[in-house]
């Protein structure tokens, strides 16, 4: 796996959370939207989308609830808990500073090379 | 791959769950799949939506992978968090001995943090088998310290293993009953928790007792094999378990179980040996595990047969 898939694999439960912090969706919904939100940067299978959703539920930070649907079979909706609010404040203030720290290294190390040169 | 070949696919890669999960599961991948092949902007042509729509889903392997993760993590180290600390159990134990006079509190009471020191590791790693072992195992073990050792450890000791002990007694009630729908792990945590329960009372009610009848060829073969057998009751036991986490028919793993519970019959580990000398009990001690394993499988059987439910 490349650096860039493992970072993108690690940002997973964050864009889900963020995804259904702002209202419950189902499966299919979440990953529609987390398409459409990054516009189409960040697609993931249902086989990684699925595992990471129940992944989430057992850790608590989202719940979910069985709704009857349009067609034969029902939906099962996902939707934040307090617990994953306050898991996804820390993470995303974590991948901030991360990013912060990981550009302004880049940069002085590009002014370094720069002056150098 | 057609839908319904995806949804058989990752069935049959999810036979080790419970019907109900497993249904929830396919019943959840299945409304996805719906969802995919109703929505509009999946394509115009039904053919071409549905192509799209199976890339998108990726493999059912790895999707009943990410689940076995979550779910039902790695056997083998499970295992081994059973299989190590019972196979230098009676090391542990001979070493304790020899230190005690030198160190009084080199005793059983070492023991039993070890144990909570695995039993913590099995809440780390989430594994409910791990967890359900040592809780039942635990719980057995400090019930027959503190019955034994009658406030040799003084009152604020006794006080304390009191509420380690019903601290763990409700964890272990309470995961057996989020567990509840699946028989498999209700008795698999259950047998040797009962046996355990029932060897104490066993021990109250026969203790003193006289009028005790005399044992019959059955009982002193049955006495003698467990006497002359008792290491390899032993580590029948412990393949037995090993058989119970490690293989996938379900069927094999109630066999594993009723295994578990011969052995726990015969090698008679929490029975004391003066309360035994009433055939009728000690009958009841041999059968009753093995009756728990079979009535379990046998519900659990039926229960399956009539959930025969559509992909």
């Amino acid at each position: 796996m490349s650096q860039l898939q493992q970072l993108r694999k690690g940002s997973t439960p964050l864009l889900i959370l963020s995804i259904v912090a702002t209202e419950k969706m189902y499966g299919y919904q979440i990953m529609r939207e987390l398409e459409r939100r990054s516009e189409g940067y960040f697609s993931m299978t249902a086989a990684l989308l699925y595992p990471a959703l129940h992944q989430l539920e057992t850790d608590g930070l989202v719940e979910s609830e069985w709704q009857d649907g349009q067609g034969k079979r029902r939906r099962k909706y996902y939707t934040i808990t307090s617990k994953g609010r306050k898991a996804m404040v820390e993470s995303q203030s974590e991948w901030q500073a991360f990013l912060t720290n990981l550009f302004n290294t880049l940069q002085s190390s590009a002014k370094f090379q720069e002056r150098k040169a | 791959m057609t839908p319904d070949e995806y949804l058989q696919v990752l069935r049959n890669k999810l036979k080790r769950f419970p019907l109900e999960d497993q249904a929830a599961l396919i019943e959840e991948i299945g409304s996805h799949i719906e969802c995919g092949e109703e929505d509009a902007s999946m394509g115009k042509d039904p053919a071409q939506r549905r192509q799209k729509l199976m890339v998108e889903l990726g493999s059912p392997g790895q999707m009943a992978k990410g689940f076995k993760r979550i779910y039902q993590p790695g056997g083998l180290i499970d295992y081994l968090l059973i299989a190590v600390p019972y196979l230098i159990n009676l090391p542990i134990n001979l070493l304790l001995v020899s230190q005690m006079p030198k160190y009084p509190w080199a005793d059983v009471r070492l023991v039993i943090v070890f144990h909570l020191v695995v039993l913590a590791i099995g809440f780390w790693r989430q594994s409910i088998l791990v967890i359900l072992y040592w809780l039942a195992h635990l719980s057995i073990q400090l019930i027959f310290v503190l019955w034994h050792v009658n406030g040799y450890f003084g009152a604020l000791q006794t006080a304390l293993w009191s509420i380690v002990l019903a601290g763990l007694i409700f964890l272990f009630g309470r995961i057996v009953w989020k567990n509840r729908r699946d028989l498999l792990i209700v008795i698999y945590a259950l047998l040797p928790f009962s046996m355990g329960v029932l060897a104490l009372a066993i021990t109250i009610i026969q203790q003193g007792r006289n009028d005790i009848a005399p044992f019959g060829h059955l009982d002193l073969f049955l006495l003698q094999f467990s006497t002359q057998y008792a290491g390899f009751i032993y580590y029948t036991e412990l393949v037995a378990l090993g058989l119970f986490f490690m293989v996938k028919d379900r069927d094999l793993r109630w066999s594993a179980l009723a295994i578990q519970g011969l052995c726990f019959g015969l090698y008679r580990e929490w029975l004391d040996a003066d309360v035994i000398n009433a055939s009728l009990v000690y009958y009841l001690w041999i059968i009753l595990p093995v009756t728990f394993v079979f009535l379990g499988w046998w519900l659990d059987r039926s229960k399956r047969e009539n959930l025969k439910l559509p992909v």
